[in-house]
């Protein structure tokens, strides 16, 4: 590949490789980057709710075990999505601890990476609103808009998602192994942590209420999900760090009893390893059958095998969810801010 | 405490735990009986596991260790390589069984130690007994995961299932206050070592991680110097204790050090569809009743695969992976024909039946029979069976599997591949630089017809230049055969041949000056005056590597085995041990005097048995060791 290529590559990758890095090697190197300022922000993130270290660890450590936060990404480098979530991630931070013009500053570079950046900054616009600051700290989410307008008029977006697109891709929702296959995707696509917040629904409408910026969020990443493609989990990894601030808000309110607290995290973790097996090797075959199932089964005839395969692991993802379950219920709740 | 067995009370195991044990293990059986039946009729992913399996009951039934595979790629190390799990303590304990039984069981085993593993470590972490019934329920419901087509008896299978046992014993283990971990973690780890094929990171990364998670919820009273001292020198026991196969292993790497660019030895998944004798029950049947000592070729993987080879018991040219055997892979696509890649892949050589193939390098392979979906030229092959479009064909030529000639010379490694692309091997198995002429032939002709002319003619066809018009090397430079072709009816027009004096217009190409070490020996680079003479074979085709030939050698010279080069292969002649050379990339060449000599080659054991040595050490160190830590 000529070197005068790189104009094609990512405005930060082109970093590495103008330096002499070769194109694989320049995005492996910047997605490094991203995973550090990604997990960073998480346990920031985590800090705000729970100051306890090892519970910023045992988020940080499920989520490099997880295949939308890192694996995807150590098999298919060539990708901004990572970038993307670090930025987010990190916007959502300072919209979090309400320091808006950072927050619109990262927002800004966010819509610049992926169309997904609109969440964190309606999530900033939601809060300064919420809070009666939308004058003049509201403000600092103006530049934003701007960039999705210019990004969306100005440059060439290949198979951008368009109204009609979305339309048509809610006929999705009409075939039942989609609708099992989202489902499944939201409890694991962060490994034991987002199964953890799905087996406790109320707790979770419950603080969404109280930061009903975090809802906002959540809504337009699980909405564009919803009318987006197959790449269901994809879509909903950019839901990170509404999930890591309730996963660290569940652990301030509900985990006191350290025996309780070790068998939860165990838990969580034994989850995400069982669901993401970060551990197996993957190839072509395997890319297709574990994470986009759904391109070997919808408008195709799945093999038997396939469906097998799919079936026992909606089975033994019930069977986690219960283990969960009886964990938690050994749990007394200490204090719970809803009630 | 009443209800608790003394011996497991330290793991907080009641007797109930136990019975769910052991429940546990009556589930995990349950579907072997299903699976004896699909592993009867294997597709790609299981015969390839079984085809390495094969070999360990081959030797066992020999009564000597699997240390060479004599079926595929012309013969491979076998037990260096860790995939094969030769030594791994479940599949000894297990390898009289029948195949499919014997994999049925190994995988409920290995099921079983999944959930139990799981629901140790979860009831260690004091998890309530149901949760952890629940846990260990639900990873024993990943053998229903794998199709048993697809990873059934893949390395991960074995690798993973030790992983949850072995964070249960990590866990335990950093609640010992002393620096020697505990011995069910040491056993666990060894085993889980071996069981990955050497390949520890999960394993490492399951221990380490466990030892992180007890120094984050341990008590502040406790001593940390433990944690770190218990992972390294749990390292150094286990890797010590499994030195039996590592020393191979690493024997195998170091010496193939700059021939690792090959395949792993996993099967192709593109084959999901195809290949299997047992569509082909006549081929396989004919296939069984050959008796001479020539090597299978298959140019058709949907009828007979690498995989077959061993289960017909038939040595075979290729197989799965090849992992290390790069150079074999080199030759076998110069055997294709005269193209210019040189991949380090193994892909068949399909031109075999019919296409431009280097009949002269595929008799150094020692290939005396073809399989085939497509009758190949007749002047070449013999039909022996056909069934269903595939047929079993015996080569009209002689391909001996080992063979007295001249003396090689010394060359570098790329004046080598270049001599081999650019000459072909006369009778006399010496070199002749390639001599292009151009031949047209009439509209409308067929391939068959073409490849019989060709054969005819003593034409080796190159490539099709458009127009109807071949290039070829010119094999046969004699004046008759000029005039054969030139005078033949069908032959149209020729490029390189003066028609009227019938003098030959192209010359061969001179080799140009190579600047670069002599590395390598090639065969019949400076010619050869005598005819190549069969050895007798006496031995062929053991799993501990022996082959005997018995030759008359007309004068000094070498014995050609189309037998895969590896060092550790060694060569006596008449008793006295001698150097063994690696001739023509990947064969194994053994120079005799000129006489009668009787030659063998044996496999060198001497890596397994420094390895055997190390680890009994290992086990003498750790267990005083051990005795010493429980008396304090």
């Amino acid at each position: 590949m000529s070197r005068d290529r790189g104009r094609f590559l990512p405005l930060l990758t082109r970093i590495p490789y103008a330096l002499g890095l070769g194109v694989i090697e320049s995005f492996e190197l910047m997605n490094g980057l991203y995973a550090f300022t990604l997990y960073f922000f998480v346990a920031l993130i985590v800090n705000l709710y729970d100051t306890r270290m090892r519970v910023q660890a045992i988020v940080v450590v499920n989520l490099a075990l997880c295949i939308a936060t890192s694996k995807m990404f150590a098999y298919y480098p060539v990708q901004i999505d990572l970038g993307a979530l670090a930025l987010m991630t990190a916007a959502c931070y300072f919209v979090l601890t309400d320091r808006h013009w950072f927050a619109g500053l990262l927002c800004i570079l966010a819509l610049a990476s992926r169309e997904f950046g609109i969440a964190v900054l309606l999530c900033g616009v939601h809060r300064t609103f919420r809070r009666g600051r939308l004058w003049p700290d509201g403000l600092a989410y103006l530049p934003g808009v701007l960039t999705i307008v210019v990004v969306r008029t100005l440059t060439y977006s290949e198979e951008a998602l368009t109204a009609s697109d979305a339309v048509a891709n809610l006929e999705l929702w009409g075939s039942p192994v989609f609708i099992a296959a989202f489902l499944y995707f939201v409890v694991t696509v962060f490994g034991g942590i987002s199964t953890l917040l799905v087996l406790h629904p109320h707790w979770c409408f419950a603080r969404l209420r109280q930061e009903p910026e975090l809802a906002t969020f959540l809504i337009v990443v699980v909405g564009l999900t919803a009318v987006g493609n197959l790449d269901i989990w994809r879509y909903l990894a950019f839901a990170l760090p509404v999930v890591v601030a309730l996963v660290a808000h569940y652990y301030r309110d509900r985990v006191h009893v350290a025996m309780v607290e070790r068998s939860i995290a165990a838990g969580m973790t034994f989850v995400t390893v069982f669901t993401q097996r970060p551990f197996a090797q993957m190839d072509t075959a395997l890319y297709f059958r574990d994470w986009f199932p759904l391109y070997d089964i919808i408008g195709q005839t799945p093999s038997p095998d396939l469906l097998a395969l799919w079936v026992t692991r909606l089975i033994a993802l019930a069977l986690l969810a219960v283990t969960l379950i009886l964990i938690g219920q050994s749990n007394p709740p200490m204090r719970d801010s809803v009630s | 405490m009443a209800g608790r067995l003394q011996g497991m009370s330290r793991w907080g195991i009641a007797r109930i735990d136990l019975v769910l044990l052991a429940a546990l293990l009556v589930v995990s059986l349950v579907p072997v009986s299903f699976e004896i039946a699909r592993a009867s009729s294997p597709g790609p992913a299981a015969r390839v596991a079984m085809s390495w399996e094969r070999v360990n009951q081959g030797a066992l039934a020999e009564g000597t260790l699997p240390l060479w595979n004599p079926y595929q790629f012309g013969g491979r190390p076998h037990l260096a390589n860790p995939e094969m799990l030769s030594l791994y303590p479940p599949h000894v304990a297990l390898r009289l069984l029948p195949l499919p039984l014997f994999f049925s069981l190994s995988f409920a085993f290995h099921a079983w130690l999944a959930g139990a593993g799981t629901y140790l470590a979860a009831r260690y972490l004091g998890v309530p007994r149901v949760a952890s019934a629940v846990a260990s329920a639900a990873v024993l419901s990943t053998r229903l995961f794998i199709p048993i087509e697809d990873l059934a008896y893949s390395i991960d299978v074995y690798r993973l299932a030790w992983l949850p046992l072995a964070v249960a014993c990590a866990l335990r283990s950093a609640d010992r206050q002393s620096w020697l971990p505990r011995p069910e973690l040491v056993v666990v780890a060894a085993f889980a070592l071996l069981a990955s094929a050497l390949r520890p990171a999960p394993l490492v990364a399951a221990v380490v991680a466990s030892y992180v998670f007890a120094a984050m919820w341990r008590s502040p009273l406790g001593g940390w110097r433990h944690l770190i001292a218990q992972p390294l020198l749990l390292g150094c026991l286990a890797f010590g204790l499994s030195a039996f196969q590592i020393a191979p292993t690493v024997r195998f790497w170091t010496v193939m050090g700059g021939d690792r660019d090959l395949l792993p030895d996993v099967p192709p998944r593109s084959l999901a569809d195809g290949g299997s004798t047992q569509q082909h029950p006549e081929i396989a049947a004919t296939i069984r009743s050959l008796d001479a000592p020539g090597r299978l070729l298959s140019a058709c993987d949907r009828a007979i695969d690498g995989a077959d080879l061993v289960a017909l018991d038939m040595p075979g040219v290729g197989g799965y992976g090849g992992f290390l055997l790069a150079d074999y892979a080199r030759f076998s696509n110069l055997v294709r024909g005269p193209q210019e890649r040189m991949r380090a892949v193994f892909d068949g050589i399909p031109e075999a039946a019919q296409g431009p193939a280097r009949m002269d390098l595929l008799k150094l392979l020692g290939v005396q029979y073809l399989v085939s979906c497509q009758p190949p030229d007749s002047q070449r092959w013999t039909r022996l069976s056909e069934s269903r479009g595939v047929g079993v064909y015996r080569a009209n030529f002689a391909a001996p599997r080992a063979f007295w000639t001249c003396a090689p010379v010394a060359v570098g490694r790329e004046e080598m591949e270049y001599r081999l692309r650019r000459s072909s091997y006369d009778n006399h198995v010496a070199l002749q630089p390639y001599l292009i002429v151009n031949v047209r032939w009439p509209a409308g002709m067929t391939d068959s017809d073409r490849s019989r002319l060709e054969s005819q003619l003593h034409l080796a066809p190159h490539r099709d230049i458009g127009d109807q018009t071949w290039e070829y090397n010119l094999l046969d430079r004699s004046r008759e055969n000029i005039a054969a072709i030139v005078q033949h009816p069908l032959v149209e027009d020729t490029q390189g041949i003066d028609r009227g004096t019938l003098a030959l217009l192209a010359s061969a190409g001179a080799v140009p000056a190579f600047d670069e070490p002599k590395s390598e020996w090639i065969m019949g680079a400076n010619g050869c005056d005598a005819p190549p003479v069969p050895a007798t074979i006496q031995a062929l085709d053991h799993f501990d590597g022996t082959m005997t030939v018995e030759v008359e050698a007309p004068r000094d010279g070498m014995v050609f085995f189309s037998e895969t080069y590896y060092p550790d292969r060694r060569a006596w002649v008449d008793g006295r041990r001698v150097a063994r050379m690696r001739v023509n990339l990947a064969f194994t060449g053994v120079p005799v005097p000129a006489g009668t000599h009787r030659v063998d080659l044996q496999y060198d054991m001497r890596s397994f048995w420094w390895g055997t040595a190390v680890s009994l050490v290992t086990l003498v160190v750790w267990m005083t060791s051990e005795r010493r830590v429980r008396r304090r």
